[in-house]
């Protein structure tokens, strides 16, 4: 498959000045101050294929909107190179966001004290986008993102929710082979999220676009993407799919089992690691890969009469946690 | 050549609907526009009217008349309204830079300084022009101004040049923002210099500072030479060539370089970011 993206040890570094607190400090880093270098993305690199959706996740600071700026043309690397489609976004900007829509959740560029339909207008020329291709892509997008019920009102007027789904529209109203959402999906209430959800989704699956996502919400990697990269530190620490990820991190899984009976006495079975019995509820932790659960549940029911259970798989979040952890510890 | 008028017909057709849709956002306030129309005309009004009341006590200011200062404050006062209406956004840059709208002229497949500066007719400027064409015309009336089809093209370059002067000088210190992110300052101390140098003769200044204001900061451009040579006065520094010309070639000198410590700030801006 074609390549869509591609990073080559890309890094960037910012100048940062060190200010002494209090008076005298302001007055001391005016002769002389003391400069320090943050290595925002340091040497990453990956290659990401038309059409793919990636989740790009990582802590607050990690480096993740730096190196979407970098994608995006507003910020020159370091060093090493970035390109969308073979062409550098720095060095033929224009060329570039041509093909590119860009969403900041955090940020509007819809026109402020325009009707959202005129924000459209205004894209529309500026793009040049023919009659037909502008009808039928807000065609589609009404029957997404409902954009006819909000076309008409004052951006400032719309609600969060709203506001994003008329970003969202003016970001692939050009028909764009390649979209970067930036927390699309921030302070957005459970109906709205599931409607971006769903928009990404449709949109990747009708247009073949390449999305890379940034994200804190992890429903959000849960439903969308095919292969997550982790970036702590400026330094990519991970870069699988999210199944590969939950593998390698949590192969464990809990069974929990309710006995019809209160044991007299602490459970052992051969072979099944109980980890906290209460009154007639065990909790049993295993290796999914090399035990089955049948066996667990059999070698149990052998002793004692089982009278309900159930399967907790480990939560990505608690996954995630670790590995930001890891990456504190490391550093 | 085709691709060039192309060009030429998109950005066109991009300034044209942002300045149909400034019009309409500007609408949605129309408290905000009328405050601006009275709020101007009364600034403009209490300036020349300082100016009558001193030239009315003291006779003149140098050699000038008060008929003769209104010639020379209409133009000033026109062309700074002008430069309302063209160039405001130039005043704010900071913020562009400081809030990260940059980010957003940067997605777009256009020129930052495009979208930036021209693209953005601001309608309220309008009201600082008005009162300034009133001025003018009243001084144009008094002075016997011999309304010839030559004359009338002199004094719109002279206005031009001065509305280029004042926008380059704007976009200039608008410009520093990239480096240290904050120009307000300097912006305010332009409009308090522009006045200083426009509004009055610059003759009645030391040698000194008309050379200061002809030479190394050029805003005596902006009405004084011009107006003298209307006028057929001769006091202050010599000049030699027509005024109105070498104006306009100063405006197109101060805004180009101004144009080029833009584009060499927003590189700065693109390799270190917010």
């Amino acid at each position: 498959m074609a390549v869509s993206i591609e990073a080559k040890n890309l890094t960037k570094d910012f100048v940062i000045t060190k200010k002494e607190p209090g008076l005298k400090g302001a007055f001391k880093s005016l002769i002389h101050s003391e400069k320090s270098i943050l290595h925002a993305v340091n040497n990453i690199s990956f290659s990401i294929e038309t059409g793919q959706i990636v989740g790009y996740i990582g802590p607050n600071g990690a480096g993740k909107s730096t190196t979407i700026k970098m994608m995006s043309g507003i910020l020159q690397p370091t060093s090493g190179e970035v390109t969308i489609g073979g062409l550098s976004p720095f060095k033929e900007r224009k060329k570039v966001v041509r093909n590119l829509g860009v969403v900041f959740g955090q940020r509007t560029q819809l026109y402020w004290d325009l009707r959202l339909g005129e924000s459209f207008e205004l894209l529309r020329r500026i793009y040049e986008i023919d009659d037909d291709t502008y009808h039928k892509n807000l065609t589609v997008l009404n029957d997404i993102l409902n954009i006819q019920e909000i076309i008409n009102t004052p951006v400032r007027q719309l609600s969060l929710g709203q506001r994003m789904r008329g970003d969202l529209a003016a970001a692939i109203l050009h028909s764009p082979p390649v979209i970067f959402l930036d927390e699309p999906t921030i302070g957005l209430d459970v109906d709205v999220k599931y409607c971006v959800r769903q928009f990404i989704k449709d949109i990747n699956e009708q247009y073949h676009t390449t999305i890379i996502l940034t994200t804190h919400d992890l429903g959000d990697i849960e439903k969308l993407c095919d292969r997550i990269i982790i970036i702590n530190h400026g330094e990519i620490i991970h870069d699988c799919s999210l199944e590969t990820l939950m593998n390698n991190f949590a192969p464990d899984r809990q069974l929990v089992v309710d006995l019809y009976k209160e044991p007299e006495n602490s459970v052992a079975i051969n072979n099944v690691k109980i980890i906290k019995q209460e009154g007639a509820r065990l909790w049993i932790e295993y290796n999914k890969k090399e035990t089955g659960t049948g066996d667990i549940i059999e070698s149990i029911a052998a002793k004692y009469p089982i009278r309900d259970i159930s399967i907790e798989e480990s939560k990505i979040e608690d996954v995630i946690r670790k590995i930001y952890a890891k990456g504190e510890i490391q550093n | 050549m085709k691709k060039l008028l192309h060009n030429i017909r998109h950005h066109i057709s991009i300034i044209l609907l942002t300045f149909k849709m400034t019009i309409q956002s500007q609408m949605e306030y129309p408290s905000f526009l009328v405050g601006w129309l009275l709020a101007n005309p009364f600034q403009f009004g209490f300036g020349i009217l300082g100016i009558f009341i001193i030239v009315s006590n003291f006779g003149a200011i140098g050699d000038w008349g008060f008929q003769e200062i209104a010639f020379l404050y209409g133009i000033s006062a026109v062309s700074h309204g002008l430069t309302i209406v063209l160039f405001i956004q130039t005043w704010y840059i900071e913020s562009s830079v400081r809030y990260g709208e940059l980010d957003r002229y940067m997605l777009r497949p256009l020129g930052v300084f495009f979208q930036m500066i021209p693209s953005y007719i601001n309608l309220i400027g309008f009201t600082d022009m008005l009162p300034g064409l009133i001025i003018l015309i009243y001084g144009c009336i008094k002075i016997g101004f011999d309304a010839s089809f030559f004359n009338i093209l002199k004094l719109i370059i002279t206005i031009a040049g001065a509305v280029l002067i004042r926008g380059g000088v704007y976009l200039f210190s608008g410009s520093i923002s990239f480096y240290t992110k904050s120009s307000s300052s300097l912006i305010e101390l332009d409009s308090r210099l522009f006045d200083s140098a426009s509004m009055y003769p610059v003759s009645i200044y030391p040698s000194w500072i008309q050379i200061l204001f002809t030479y190394l900061f050029p805003i005596a451009f902006i009405s004084f030479y011009s107006a003298r040579e209307f006028l057929g006065k001769t006091d202050g520094l010599p000049m030699f060539g027509n005024a109105y010309l070498i104006t306009f070639l100063v405006g197109l000198l101060v805004f180009f370089l101004a144009f080029l410590f833009f584009k060499r700030g927003l590189s700065k801006y693109e390799s270190s970011g917010s």
